[in-house]
């Protein structure tokens, strides 16, 4: 039975990637501290959906892999996720 | 690369895309452990490009593979929702005694129609009955239901069948029966 092709990523990995971020901008010298508590990132995505040997669904998942332009483009679909810091966190 | 894309449901799709999602919610909160600051997931949406077909039972979808044209559009929005609103809008899983239907044994297509009508328990029709609500009706008066009532009586007996203990009394004459269902010694 076939797994997710390898060029692609599980799905939960993907959107773990994509918030691996610090979210904090600090400028010592102007004494500013500034933090994102909020982000909504928008990507297209080409999606890989196969059965695995238990009969679940796997969803593969990549952001375009490649740039140049070809006779025929993979099929894009629209990828999009918002990620915050808990409200009680970024209040204190 | 490979192009072994499968049809999938609906359900089947999302469902997964839930798991997937609970899993980075895990990894996020482990983080968040030696990093007060991390992200959580809030919203997340898919477009997806497929193609749908109907097999007469079920709808199924297939993403677009590359180079396919004129695919349509399916939009998945999944938000975050707290316990309270989970408590409030779910049902129980599970009720001790429910009888699911796929365990009954009736016609495939009276099946069908009953989880058209989101009935997919013994205790699912229970909860319509009490809110009387004629679904001979609503189905117009395709399905049997006391054919379905004969059948779920029959697996509830098949769970708990009434268990028999024979004793002699010589004194008596007798045999005794314990009827476990009736919990009584009877001749």
């Amino acid at each position: 039975m076939p797994g997710i092709d390898e060029a692609f990523l599980p799905f939960q990995q993907i959107v773990e990637k994509m918030v691996a971020f610090t979210g904090e901008i600090y400028d010592r010298d102007a004494g500013v501290r500034s933090r994102i508590y909020k982000c909504v990132i928008e990507s297209p995505v080409e999606l890989d959906v196969v059965r695995n040997d238990q009969g679940a669904l796997q969803i593969g998942s990549t952001p375009p892999l490649y740039r140049v332009e070809t006779t025929f483009l993979p099929a894009f679909h629209r990828m999009m996720v918002t990620v915050e810091i808990p409200e009680a966190e970024h209040e204190e | 690369m490979r192009n072994e894309n499968t049809a999938w449901q609906l359900e089947d799709f999302v469902d997964s895309l839930v798991v997937e999602l609970d899993k980075t919610r895990e990894t996020l909160a482990v983080k968040a452990i030696n990093k007060p600051l991390s992200y959580t997931v809030k919203e997340m949406a898919l477009d997806l490009n497929i193609f749908p077909s109907y097999d007469g039972d079920n709808v199924r979808f297939i993403t677009a593979q590359p180079g396919q044209q004129g695919a349509s559009k399916v939009s998945i929005q999944l938000g975050s929702i707290t316990d309270q609103q989970v408590r409030a809008t779910s049902k129980l899983p599970g009720v001790k005694g429910d009888i699911k239907l796929d365990q009954i044994k009736i016609d495939k297509s009276a099946k069908k129609e009953l989880r058209k009508l989101g009935v997919n328990s013994a205790d699912d029709l229970k909860q319509i009955e009490q809110k009387n609500v004629d679904l001979q009706k609503v189905t117009d008066g395709d399905i049997d239901y006391t054919a379905i009532a004969n059948q779920i009586q029959k697996s509830k007996r098949d769970q708990n069948p009434p268990r028999l203990s024979v004793r002699y009394f010589p004194s008596k004459g007798r045999i005794w029966q314990w009827i476990r269902s009736s919990s009584q010694w009877q001749w």
